[in-house]
């Protein structure tokens, strides 16, 4: 690494100037207001508006220190991946090794680690595959952003609620409606990079209220020639990765909502070049890559509202495949990683306002893992690996939530769950939220966590170079979890926030290397501890600008562990600019130095832009996002597949949208 | 190479830029946007003589627990057509008023409004989208930061309500 990729502190003057730019700009539109019954009603229709509620209440009241992120924050940004979105969030930090995103959270990035750790729901489906448990935040990540009502970033131990993979935290994403979307829209995206995107979706009410929504989107990237030192030889084409970095994808959604049913299919497909030579494939080989493709059917009914009891029965299936092209070392042949996993389940629960002062919940969750299927073989030549299983997962929970006096909350949650081939396992979390003052609100939450091994650290075997063995006996991991939390509101519009953590991790299952053995292997490591603290201040302003900032530090064990910046900045700003169609939004971001494998990667700064004119033409929206504004050089640390001990991420980025609505 | 891409990439923004700066309207505040809409209904509505006769004030109730009653209240004394708005915080009866604007707080007692309004020539205006999905003459929603409208056209039938060619070419959707 140069120094040039150091953080600067130019880097922060430029910032800081971008942003009181845009405050300037933000300005005008501070003026009186105007008389809107004077106003043609045709012009009306046309005006932006901007929301008086600030905050979702009921975050402050959760039993955890919840980040809320909207639609208007998504399109104020320009984010295109949940991966991006979590960079803003208070605490969370994104490795990228051109082929996945990796989260990760308060001092834990594990290589090797597929975001097991994260569950990630939508609507409250579980996206995560059976497989490799893994959290798609990348383009694989089956929703276009635009399709996203808002995202719930919840930290701490949720296993209380969800049994396996809520360990480090759930990331709650929910949908739009097609209510809400009425109309059809087409949007077209140009970028660089040879990045295009095309994408058209229709919503619409009928008579009796029933909403239907149907999206779908097709966008291919050409990606960036990558120069690799540790592959620079004649043979190797000197090093440099040429036209493997390419990604292309698809997705599909469709829903419908009436009364007390609603019914959501999802689709998405990708598939993406591998220009690293991950698993001791050969360099450059255009026939690297792997495709990711899941579906998941989710069908709710839910009771109506207002009685005291109010049920939910959900049934859900999902079908998740895996495919991995890697060319063997000497290009002889190409070797085939595939997998295949098919579910199904339901959930059953309630919630109950019977008894005063209580809100009650409890809840029957069961998932049949009918196929998981790991493949292996090579073409032209042999099968390597064929291993077939099916498993599942029962969960039993209960949740109270009381009023203990005027000012004080308890929230007390209890799950037992059985998982295929495991002793059960209870997780416990309380949380005392109690009102200091009318403004100050103080939490303290207490929880254990686990995380079942899953098929691919089980079971896979791939035996030589770049390989993995099997460890059938692998033990779950759990976490316990402790937090203290300040929440400050001094008025509507501002909001402080300052939480002290300590996380204590048994059993870790991490990915093992051995001297002089050629496979790497899951394990379940030794006790490791994390602390740190974090703060956050958010503040809205009126006309719809808005700033959200946070700090956290956090330390690991003795010493810091592999992946794990012990300190984070953030930065994000929303404005509008000029008279009011535009709005321009900003974000900054600090990731500090970090262990990788081999050496250690320098923090670094980057900053990305965006500019939204809602009204270009009438019905007409453009936007303009520049993402990495300042072209820093930074990179990311590899994992036991890698050869790079960093993997250099991308210089600035340009992308143009425009949609239309119909 | 790397000073053209900067140059490419300041002209680009220079011109979304100056995309942004002419006078388009500023952004309003959501409930202000709304209840402006309110009005812009009861300019386009035309009531039955013997409900509204020339120069009578029109009734337009909300509960006080409505987010848009402070907005509403705004449009207290303003002129529609020769008739002077007067805001009501609706208690009952709910039969003497020209407009009702509903939100959420509203759904449980809608029913049993709805029984009470049949035949009344009462302009519903629902900013809750069950309501609006149940029978309300007119539905408000917001998307992408502007407000939308659909109206049921067999409500207004039902409450022998005139609506203008104007408005429902407006609306989002009309059913």
């Amino acid at each position: 690494m140069t120094a040039s990729s150091r953080i600067g502190p130019s880097d922060l003057l430029r910032a800081h100037v971008l942003a009181l730019a845009l405050g300037t700009l933000a300005a005008p539109a501070m003026a009186a207001p105007q008389d809107l019954t004077a106003v043609p009603f045709e012009q009306l229709l046309t005006m932006e508006v901007y929301s008086a509620s600030k905050f979702v209440q009921q975050a402050n009241q959760a039993p955890a220190m919840v980040t809320v992120i909207s639609a208007a924050d998504i399109r104020d940004h320009g984010w295109r991946t949940l991966a991006e979105v979590a960079r803003s969030v208070r605490g969370l930090y994104v490795s990228n090794d051109r082929n996945y995103s990796y989260l990760g959270e308060r001092g834990f990035l594990r290589p090797g680690d597929f975001n097991t750790r994260f569950l990630l729901l939508v609507d409250g489906n579980r996206v995560n595959d059976s497989i490799y448990d893994q959290a798609p935040l990348g383009g694989e990540f089956p929703l276009d952003l635009d399709l996203i009502e808002r995202i719930e970033f919840v930290p701490g131990p949720g296993s209380s609620i969800y049994g396996s993979n809520a360990f480090f935290g759930v990331i709650n994403v929910i949908t739009r409606q097609g209510g809400d979307l009425a109309g059809r829209r087409v949007l077209l995206e140009a970028g660089s990079g040879g990045a295009r995107k095309a994408s058209v979706r229709a919503g619409w009410r009928s008579a009796g209220g029933t909403e239907f929504l149907l999206a779908a989107s097709s966008r291919r990237s050409a990606g960036e020639d990558l120069y690799y030192p540790e592959y620079d030889t004649p043979d190797q084409h000197h090093g440099v990765a040429s036209g493997i970095d390419y990604e292309r994808g698809q997705r599909l959604l469709a829903s419908i909502a009436g009364g007390p049913l609603s019914v959501t299919l999802m689709h998405a497909s990708r598939t993406k070049g591998v220009p690293t030579g991950s698993y001791a494939q050969r360099f450059n080989d255009p026939r690297s890559r792997t495709v990711d493709r899941e579906t998941l059917v989710n069908a709710l009914w839910r009771s109506s509202a207002g009685a005291k009891e109010q049920l939910s029965a959900r049934m859900f299936s999902g079908l998740y495949d895996f495919l991995g092209d890697y060319p063997d070392g000497d290009g002889l042949f190409v070797n085939h990683d595939a997998s295949h996993a098919r579910w199904w389940g339901a959930e059953l629960s309630v919630i109950s306002t019977r008894l005063a002062g209580h809100t009650l919940l409890a809840g029957l969750d069961y998932q049949r893992d009918a196929r998981l299927a790991q493949r292996n073989f090579d073409d032209p030549g042999a099968y390597n690996l064929y291993d077939r299983r099916q498993a599942r997962r029962v969960g039993l929970y209960v949740q109270d939530e009381l009023a203990v006096g005027a000012a004080t909350r308890l929230n007390l949650g209890l799950r037992y769950d059985r998982n295929s081939g495991l002793p059960g396992i209870v997780s416990p979390r309380a949380a005392l939220i109690h009102a200091l003052t009318a403004d100050t609100t103080f939490k303290a939450i207490y929880g254990t966590a686990f995380r079942a091994p899953n098929a691919f650290e089980r079971f896979y075997h791939f035996a030589g170079e770049g390989g993995q063995l099997p460890n059938p006996g692998l033990a779950r991991e759990t976490i316990d979890s402790a937090e203290l939390a300040l929440v400050h509101r001094p008025g509507e519009n501002t909001r402080l926030t300052a939480t002290a953590f300590r996380n204590v991790v048994d059993g870790l299952i991490t990915q093992r290397a051995y001297a002089g053995i050629p496979e790497t292997r899951f394990e379940n490591a030794a006790r490791v501890r994390a602390r740190g603290i974090e703060f956050e201040y958010e503040r809205r302003w009126q006309r719809g600008a808005a700033m959200r900032a946070s700090y956290s530090y956090s330390r690991t064990g003795d010493g810091q562990l592999v992946n794990a910046p012990a300190h984070l900045a953030k930065l994000n700003l929303a404005a509008p600019l000029g008279a009011g169609s535009c709005r321009g939004a900003l974000e900054v971001q600090y990731v500090g130095e970090r262990q990788g494998l081999a050496g250690t990667t320098p923090g670094y700064v980057l900053a990305n832009a965006n500019i939204v004119h809602a009204r270009l033409f009438p019905n007409t929206e453009a936007s303009l996002g520049i993402y990495n504004l300042f072209g820093r050089r930074y990179a990311d640390p590899g994992a036991a597949e890698h050869r790079q001990a960093a993997i250099a991420q991308d210089g600035r980025r340009l992308l143009a949208r425009i949609s239309h609505a119909f | 190479m790397r000073s053209e891409r900067a140059r490419r990439l300041g002209a680009l923004a220079a011109l979304l830029g100056a995309l942004c700066a002419p006078g388009a309207a500023q952004p309003v505040q959501e409930n202000d946007m709304k209840a402006a809409y309110v009005f812009n209904f009861a300019v386009f509505t035309e009531w039955p003589q013997e409900v509204l006769a020339g120069g009578a004030p029109i009734s337009l109730c909300a509960s006080a627990a409505n987010p848009l009653f402070h907005a509403l209240s705004q449009l207290n004394d303003k002129v529609v057509n020769g008739h002077r708005i007067a805001v009501r915080n609706t208690v009952t009866p709910v039969r003497g008023c020209h407009v009702l604007v509903l939100d959420k707080n509203d759904r449980e007692r809608w029913a049993q409004l709805k029984r009470e309004l049949a035949g009344a020539h009462v302009l519903t205006v629902s900013d809750d989208l069950s309501i609006s999905a149940d029978g309300a003459v007119i539905g408000l929603s917001v998307d992408e930061r502007r407000i939308a409208f659909v109206v049921d056209m067999a409500a207004a039938r039902s409450a022998r309500l005139n609506l203008s060619s104007k408005l429902l070419r407006l609306a989002r959707s009309v059913q």
